[in-house]
């Protein structure tokens, strides 16, 4: 497996013979994790109660956003699922448009090879988990000696993975049972995303590429109308994107440590 | 849409975001080896995205009649207001989300 700092580690557990089974692995490494989670549990709950709320309150079936929340498993990208299940059949352009909003996530990924070297037989669900809270907390995080490293990724994801969906299930199963007048809350959508267009804006110097997008969204809007303009606008900003590349591109080019590295600020601030 | 439907539109969703989540593991096993306009199109999407996420969420806004888009843009501009004050994005949220169910029953009704 890993180079002589997990055996270490290992030595460094309590004695005895069952102090290495795989279950005592896990066991030692989950107050540590859960730990860790506990300052994003409030988001967790507030995000998945209102994507959960929102999807029932834009008459989705209860059971649509906690399957979303395990299988798409990245939240933005879930509410856009959320209200195109409310228009017509149109996989292709769930799948455009998933795939692009979730483009940051392939750093995520490139970022964690490293630390995920090794994890064996966890490797396919912590690459499954990997949403921007995960790699929040993972990319930085040192396990303490005699945890294992891998069992806490695990941990993270898994428990990550819980709160969204539990949340999100109790929002649209407890909002479909409500006798309450839900009109308008669907309004938090819109909100969601000023909130993360503005914390990204505040955060860039630059701020072509978000200005390229509001554009060319809104130009194919007009040019298309309501219900053909999403995939247009997302071709039209790849086209832009690749057309401006000698102006937008300031890492010149170098593969960019500074782009295989977000920050942690940005993953936060991404949801 | 039918739940078949539904499923087969979630699938979609899902497949598209693990194939963020595996292309560096499948293809792209360093940063170095990842191609350039990968890695500048990964950079700059992100940002672009949210411009065109807010103006899909309002696509169906009508700013030539009804009341203007008033009631969305008044709630809009407290969620801004709100979260250049504080800089809380549950604030900032549930702020402009009741102020705008406030004027769909007040000063907006819907028809």
């Amino acid at each position: 497996m890993d180079e002589p700092r997990d055996r270490i580690e290992a030595d460094a557990a309590p004695p005895g013979g069952a102090a290495d089974t795989r279950r005592a692995r896990a066991a030692r490494a989950f107050p540590f994790a859960f730990r860790q989670t506990l300052p994003l549990m409030a988001g967790f709950a507030f995000c998945g109660l209102s994507y959960g709320v929102y999807a029932t309150s834009i008459g989705l079936p209860p059971w649509a956003a906690p399957l979303m929340a395990v299988s798409i498993f990245a939240g933005s990208a879930e509410f856009v699922a959320a209200d195109m299940l409310t228009a017509s059949f149109t996989p292709l352009s769930l799948f455009l448009v998933v795939l692009m909003v979730n483009a940051r996530h392939l750093f995520y990924g490139i970022s964690m090879l490293e630390k995920y070297r090794g994890a064996g037989r966890k490797t396919a669900f912590l690459r499954y988990g990997l949403i921007d809270e995960t790699f929040a907390l993972c990319q930085p995080l040192e396990a303490p000696r005699g945890v294992d490293r891998f069992w806490v990724y695990a941990w993270i994801t898994g428990l990550n993975l819980v709160y969204w969906a539990g949340f999100a299930a109790v929002g649209s199963y407890v909002a479909s049972g409500l006798p309450v007048d839900l009109t308008g809350i669907d309004f938090i959508m819109k909100a969601l995303f000023i909130v993360i267009f503005l914390d990204c804006w505040m955060g860039e110097d630059d701020h072509r590429a978000s200005l390229i997008g509001l554009g060319a969204a809104l130009a194919c809007l007009v040019a298309f109308g309501s219900d053909g303009f999403l995939v247009p606008a997302l071709l039209s900003i790849v086209a832009l994107l690749l057309l401006l590349r000698k102006q937008l591109d300031r890492e010149g080019g170098e593969g960019g440590a500074n782009a295989s590295s977000p920050t942690e600020a940005e993953a936060e601030q991404a949801l | 849409m039918s739940a078949l439907e539904m499923l087969v539109m979630i699938a979609a969703g899902a497949l598209a975001t693990q194939i963020t989540r595996w292309a560096s593991f499948l293809a792209f096993p360093t940063a170095e080896k990842t191609p350039k306009a990968v890695t500048y199109l990964g950079t700059v999407l992100p940002a672009t995205m949210w411009g065109l996420l807010i103006v899909y969420c309002f696509r169906t806004s009508d700013p030539l009649s009804g009341y203007h888009m008033a009631p969305e843009l008044l709630a809009a501009a407290v969620v801004v207001g709100l979260h250049l004050w504080k800089r809380n994005m549950s604030l900032s949220m549930i702020g402009g989300t009741l102020v705008y169910m406030l004027l769909i029953r007040t000063v907006f009704p819907l028809a």
